[in-house]
């Protein structure tokens, strides 16, 4: 952190903060607009897996929270050589290795996540820098798509995960290195979308620079930059003064899972029993104008690929962006890390160490949300929604008529958690502006036929609110090849709470119904498919919240007429008895019922785990924290 | 004598301009009539013959903006429980699913909620049939379902009936069958299919532009028989043109026929007149600004002609029709001024509307909005309208002194903090017609109008950079101006994906031929004669792997392997344009084929206005007040002028103010006004 220069804002202009504060976010909504347009990859041009930010000079960040964007490390390595006109590039996730003890972190992630930085000068001064990374399609190794979940089976590293590109300039003072180009080019399966997203990234860049330059020309270079430090102060204000006052003093302490990493870590046994679920344990501490979130306790890193390479700072704006829940129109940017205070053990899986697997690091990032919803639902006595889980990543692979190897990836969301005051949202995805790929793109562009999308029935937690739907969707393949999919919450579905109960978790069956049915484990690599094969993908729900019994029987009725619940969960879950063929709901029967299985049932608890996950934390003695299971 | 008469009808006022044969212009307002707009439509025509002392046969041709199919779509006013849509089995979720976006930031999934589908779930029914993307049958259609669906609609009453088949843009033949059995079924239905309202690929958007268009029917069609039986009762016989959403007019028949079409057509005037009106000034390349009370409609307008989205939105639906790229800003005079976290202040998009109205309306409004800070900082006079509408000083001062004590600044530094920020929510706007696409804003003039735009001008002059405004005569009315100055356009298109080296010259001349077809044909039913019919094409294109599409005009004439050559390079330079590179060694791949009809319409001629001297005439100022110049000069005396005193060739220095009968013009310090021979203000900078 930079701490040398802080200005009191009271000796700023309050109206220009409020200009400068808009042109940078205008400047992120520019950035992305072009990326949105000119990119190939589907990840960054359909499911907007890709971010831009703005940062000062001294390479805090600016802009709404953008929560991998880091750039201290690029300027600790050329302090004195960042020239106008230069854009560096890289994708490393480990850097400086050779410095003990531990090297570093760059703030990038997943070798997948190309990063291309520019900096802003104004005559010839460096005032500001911009940043754009994006998924791209393929970086290289051992499966297409770059993103292994454990190829080979006994474990892999980030050598498997594809070409690791330090920091280093792909642009010299305005002049292309066409052989750093070439380099990085050369090493992905598919150079020309990936040259195709490098141009997207570099030319939004150069247009958004344009605007910092701009800002400088009106107002001055000085009274900009003192705008820039001010607006990270005034973020931290309005934590400390809107935020923070929201949420109760005291500490919280909630566990939750990542479905395992693949690896069975019980010989003998399947991935289904012998796979050890990694725990994030999230102990969240409030008092006063400090909020301090503790991992001890956390799973050590694995030898798949959910390792999430994070340090200190960047979980503090990680967990910076939730807050942004509690006042949705703060900026949230560097100010965050003057309020949240991060404990942060190494070797974790949140924090593990060269040259740890780290390609699928977005299901701890998930379950790092739900691990904090959890601490506020014990905060907030159940004034917090259910779990969910966000994302379910396939990739497909063929040979052309023209011999040549091509790609699909899609990105499903899933339903989202049940709220204290409604139901969870069906199929949606935490990216924001993620969309799916149309099924008439999809068909006309690669060889699939997609016979059926629908909403996943019984897929939602039930509760008094019912958790969001997952997808159900059903592949033809036209083409034989191969087939990737990974997914989080198979066997450990999104809790319910406050008496709702878990979602549906996601199951994969290739060729279902037939001789050849097989039951896919929910991270596997390079499934064979011949032309033919069926695929039927079933996407999870969101937890629900509050008794079921004490759903409103309209509701319940509405939804088996809508195809979202079945008739037989309507009975057995919601206590609610229809009567066919038009589901006229029975008053008395339903009043009978409800009684009935009020009476029989256990006690219901904050937390509704699910007996499977009971069941496995059991077999692998994971004690969980009194009163959240 | 003949007049030509456009009626635009907002969301307070029927605004009329009626323009005679030897060019003479007239304009009026009268209240709008929420409960039934054609009834103020037909108040205006009253009140018109009446002012003008014409009689109806003298009028020729009306043209008709109305804000109608927008307002029924935002206020959900459609009729919900009527709307029926028939899918391809295993479709029955699209609705529901959408395209799983999330608006907004990170995080927003765990709160955000999906708003209500345009039909109930309940109403969705799936048919066996099925294509695939070539457009060859893998399911035949199964015409016992489509009759039971028929049927049961019926039964329930469910009128207006949607049908969107997957793959149906290559292959309307399933489509085509199912509405006739509907019909036979239930003949009192109405029934849009996808492959007539949109045939392009991307099955969601598709839908839904079809179901917007089927739910909008039952309004459009009874506004569109209403206005024509008013128009009956006042005598007048004249035809009657609607303006649609791409910039083009349409009969009253194609309103009824396809009512999506008209969910722009009040901005779409705006813009139309603001590029009319720039053009008449000597100005090609313009930015138009329409600032009213809640909303500012910015528009960019290249070589006279404003752009064309197919990526627009309607409230919370996506539009994938040809329309006006105009984008609105919540930024208007009524919008209000708060406090957020951290005491940041923001402008809008709240707005106080005209109840209870800005603080200084005196009509219970305490908060301190646009036009408060205006009236505070002495750049609006003391009433408007004629003396209408009277404004409270007092009023405004309480409302932005309380703000500026929270904020701890002075009052004037607060009420210029206000107008400084609704000037940066507008330049975001501006930002986003211009920037994104690929045009640098100080290349362009800003033609500024409604109410309040002629007082912004000045201001964002000075933030973009560029060279100057354009403020037309009747600021108020500008829009009802564009509806003169209109062709009838339609638009045809139709998806054909084909790599570059894949591309079948044929088939690219076997869709052109059949969309100039449907086109020309057309426009006969739209009573044009063939010489003043006109046929332009335009592709989409984009880099394989791409998920946008470049649009490109193409030349007429034979497709030949050149054509196609030519085709490609225009789209290399346009992408070069747009987004500062091209790569000529990457692969193309055309996506749609499109085909604009134009049907030409005589522009009225405009009366120039008697010319000057350098120097305003002694009527022209009114006298001085003190107006704030920024924190530097702070409070100084300005002169007043009155506008409709001012003459061709004349010029005047900022600082100063310029008032009108329906809006006020604010010149800064270092920027001048001349008057042009139409009576526009060109507003620029002085160079020194």
């Amino acid at each position: 952190m930079s701490p040398e220069v802080t200005s009191p804002s009271s000796t700023v202009d309050p109206i220009l903060l409020d200009i400068v504060e808009g042109a940078v976010e205008a400047t992120i909504v520019e950035i992305e607009s072009y990326v949105d347009r000119t990119a190939r990859s589907t990840v960054v041009r359909e499911q907007h897996d890709f971010r831009a930010a703005v940062f000062d000079k001294e390479t805090r960040l600016l802009s709404r929270v953008s929560f991998v964007a880091e750039i201290q490390v690029l300027k600790d390595k050329f302090a004195g050589r960042i020239h106008e006109g230069d854009v560096f590039i890289y994708n490393s996730v480990y850097t400086n290795m050779f410095e003990a003890p531990y090297g570093r972190y760059t703030g990038i992630q997943h070798l997948g996540d190309v990063c291309v930085v520019e900096p802003v000068f104004y005559r010839g001064e460096l005032v500001a820098f911009v940043q754009c990374f994006g998924h791209v399609q393929d970086v290289g190794g051992t499966v297409v798509g770059s993103l292994p979940w454990h190829t080979p089976d006994d474990g892999q590293t980030i050598f498997h995960e594809g070409i690791q590109i330090p920091i280093i300039k792909l642009y010299e003072r305005g002049e292309l290195n066409w052989s750093v180009l070439e380099l990085i080019l050369t090493n992905s399966r598919f150079p020309k979308e990936l040259k195709g997203d490098i141009d997207a990234f570099v030319f939004a860049l150069k247009k958004a620079a344009r605007r910092i330059i701009e800002l400088c020309e009106r107002y001055g270079p000085e009274a900009v930059q003192t705008c820039f430090f001010a607006l990270i102060d005034r973020c931290a204000r309005a934590i400390r003064q809107d935020i923070l006052p929201q949420i109760p003093n005291g500490t919280y302490t909630f566990e939750d899972f990542a479905d395992g990493d693949g690896i069975i870590d019980i010989p003998g046994q399947d991935k289904w029993s012998g796979d050890e679920p990694l725990k994030i344990r999230c102990r969240l501490s409030k008092r006063g104008e400090k909020l301090t979130v503790d991992f001890t306790g956390t799973s050590p890193q694995c030898l798949g690929s959910l390792n999430l390479a994070g340090d200190e700072r960047f979980y503090k704006k990680y967990f910076g962006s939730l807050l942004r829940l509690y006042a949705p129109e703060v900026v949230i940017n560097e100010g965050v890390c003057d309020v949240v205070e991060v404990i942060l053990p190494r070797g974790t899986f949140l924090s593990p160490n060269f040259p740890a697997s780290v390609g699928n690091r977005w299901v701890p990032m998930v379950t790092l949300i739900t691990a904090y919803m959890g601490c506020l639902m014990q905060a907030t006595e159940g004034n917090t929604p259910a779990a969910f889980n966000f994302a379910i990543v396939a990739g497909y692979w063929w040979e052309n008529e023209e011999g040549y190897l091509s790609f699909m990836r899609e990105i499903w969301g899933n339903g989202s958690g049940a709220r204290p005051y409604a139901d969870g949202t069906d199929t949606v995805d935490m990216v924001p502006e993620s969309k799916n790929i149309p099924i008439e793109f999809m068909e006309s562009a690669y060889p699939i036929l997609l016979t059926k999308r629908a909403l996943g029935v019984d897929s939602g937690g039930p509760g008094k609110y019912r958790g969001g739907l997952g997808y159900f969707e059903e592949w033809v393949f036209l083409a034989g090849g191969h087939f990737q999919i990974g997914s989080g919450c198979e066997r450990i579905p999104p809790w319910g709470a406050m008496g709702g109960k878990p979602g549906r978790g996601v199951k994969f069956v290739l060729n279902p119904g037939t001789d050849l049915e097989e039951h896919l484990y929910h991270y596997v690599d390079n499934v064979k498919v011949k032309k033919g094969d069926v695929l039927h993908i079933y996407g999870a729900g969101g937890g629900g919240w509050g008794d079921p019994l004490e759903r409103d029987p309209l509701m319940v009725q509405r939804d088996v007429i809508q195809g979202k619940v079945s008739p037989e969960s309507a009975r057995a879950d919601y206590g609610v008895v229809l009567r066919n063929p038009a589901w006229e709901i029975d008053d008395r029967g339903t009043m009978t019922l409800r009684e009935k299985l009020r009476k029989e049932r256990p006690p219901l608890r904050m937390f509704d785990r699910g007996e499977q996950a009971l069941e496995l934390f059991r077999r692998f003695n994971i004690r969980l924290e009194p009163g959240t299971y | 004598m003949s007049f030509r008469v456009g009626i635009d009808t907002g969301g307070t006022f029927v605004d009329v301009v009626a323009v005679s044969d030897r060019g003479e212009l007239h304009s009026l307002k009268t209240p709008t009539t929420p409960a039934d707009p054609s009834v103020g439509v037909g108040e205006a025509l009253e009140k018109t013959l009446r002012l003008l002392h014409i009689r109806p046969s003298e009028i020729n041709s009306i043209f008709h903006g109305t804000t109608i199919a927008t307002n029924t779509l935002l206020q959900h006013s459609f009729g919900r429980e009527r709307l029926g849509l028939v899918v391809t089995q295993g479709c029955r979720y699209i609705l529901e699913i959408a395209r799983q976006t999330v608006p907004g930031a990170f995080g927003n999934m765990v709160i955000w909620e999906k708003p209500e589908r345009l039909v109930y779930l309940e109403n969705v029914r799936e048919i066996r049939e099925r294509r695939n993307y070539r457009g060859e049958v893998l399911t035949p259609l199964d015409e016992g379902d489509v009759r039971e669906a028929a049927r049961e609609f019926k039964a329930r009453g469910i009128q207006q009936i949607a049908v969107s088949l997957l793959h149906s843009y290559v292959n309307p033949a399933h489509e085509g069958r199912v509405r006739d059995l509907i019909q036979e079924v239930y003949p009192q239905s109405s029934v849009s299919i996808s492959s007539e309202i949109l045939p392009e690929y991307r099955e969601y958007e598709r839908t839904l532009t079809t179901l917007l268009d089927v739910a909008l029917r039952p309004t459009m069609s009874t506004y569109a028989e209403r206005l024509e039986q008013c128009l009956k009762t006042s005598g007048v016989g004249a035809p009657v043109s609607y303006m649609k959403s791409n910039g083009g007019v349409g009969t009253l028949a194609e309103l009824k026929q396809s009512p999506v079409s008209a969910v722009l057509s009040g901005p779409a005037a705006g813009v139309l007149a603001g590029a009319f009106v720039a053009g008449l000034a000597g100005f090609r390349n313009v930015i138009t600004m329409d600032m009213g009370g809640t909303s500012t409609d910015i528009c960019l307008v290249e070589d006279g002609r404003p752009f064309i989205t197919t990526e627009g939105k309607v409230d919370i639906y996506p539009l994938k029709i040809p329309m006006v790229d105009v984008i609105s800003i919540g930024a208007g005079g009524g919008s209000v001024a708060w406090l957020g976290a951290g005491n940041s202040l923001r402008v809008g998009p709240r707005s106080a509307g005209s109840h209870p109205g800005p603080a200084c309306y005196g009509r219970g409004g305490v908060e301190p909005t646009v036009t408060d800070a205006h009236l505070f900082l002495g750049r609006l006079p003391q009433t408007l309208l004629g003396g209408e509408v009277i404004l409270d000083r007092e009023r405004a001062a309480t409302a932005i002194g309380e703000l500026a004590t929270r904020m701890g600044v002075k009052p004037e530094a607060a009420a210029e903090g206000i107008i400084e920020i609704a000037n940066y929510n507008m330049v975001g706007g501006i930002r986003k017609v211009s920037v994104e696409r690929g045009r640098d804003p100080g290349d362009y003039y800003l033609v500024a109008f409604g109410g309040a735009g002629p007082l912004h001008a000045g201001h964002l002059i000075e933030i973009l950079r560029i060279r100057g405004a354009i403020i037309p005569p009747l600021p108020g009315t500008t829009s009802a101006l564009g509806l003169l100055v209109t062709d009838l356009r339609g638009d045809w298109v139709q998806t054909l994906i084909a790599r570059q080296d894949r591309i079948d010259v044929r088939a690219v001349s076997g869709v052109y031929g059949e969309l100039e077809r449907r086109a020309w044909d057309h426009l006969g039913r739209e009573g044009v004669p063939p010489e003043r019919r006109r046929v332009v094409r335009f592709a989409d294109l984009r880099y394989v792997g791409q998920g946008y599409e470049v649009r490109v005009e193409v030349e007429a004439g034979e497709i030949t392997p050149a054509f196609v050559q030519t085709m490609i390079e225009r789209f290399h330079r346009a992408h070069d344009l747009a987004y500062g590179y091209c790569d000529r060694n990457d692969m193309v791949e055309l996506v749609n084929l499109r085909v604009q009809g134009i049907g030409l319409v005589d522009r009225p001629t405009f009366k120039q206005l008697p010319m000057g001297d350098l120097t305003p005439g002694k009527a022209a100022l009114k006298g001085s007040r003190s107006v704030y110049l920024g924190r530097e000069q702070g409070f100084q005396r300005c002169p007043v002028y009155v506008r409709d005193e001012l003459m061709g060739g004349n010029r005047l220095e900022g600082p100063a103010v310029i008032e009108q009968y329906d809006s006020t013009v604010f010149v800064p310090p270092g920027q001048q006004v001349r008057v042009d021979p139409y009576g526009n203000l060109i507003l620029e900078r002085i160079e020194r």
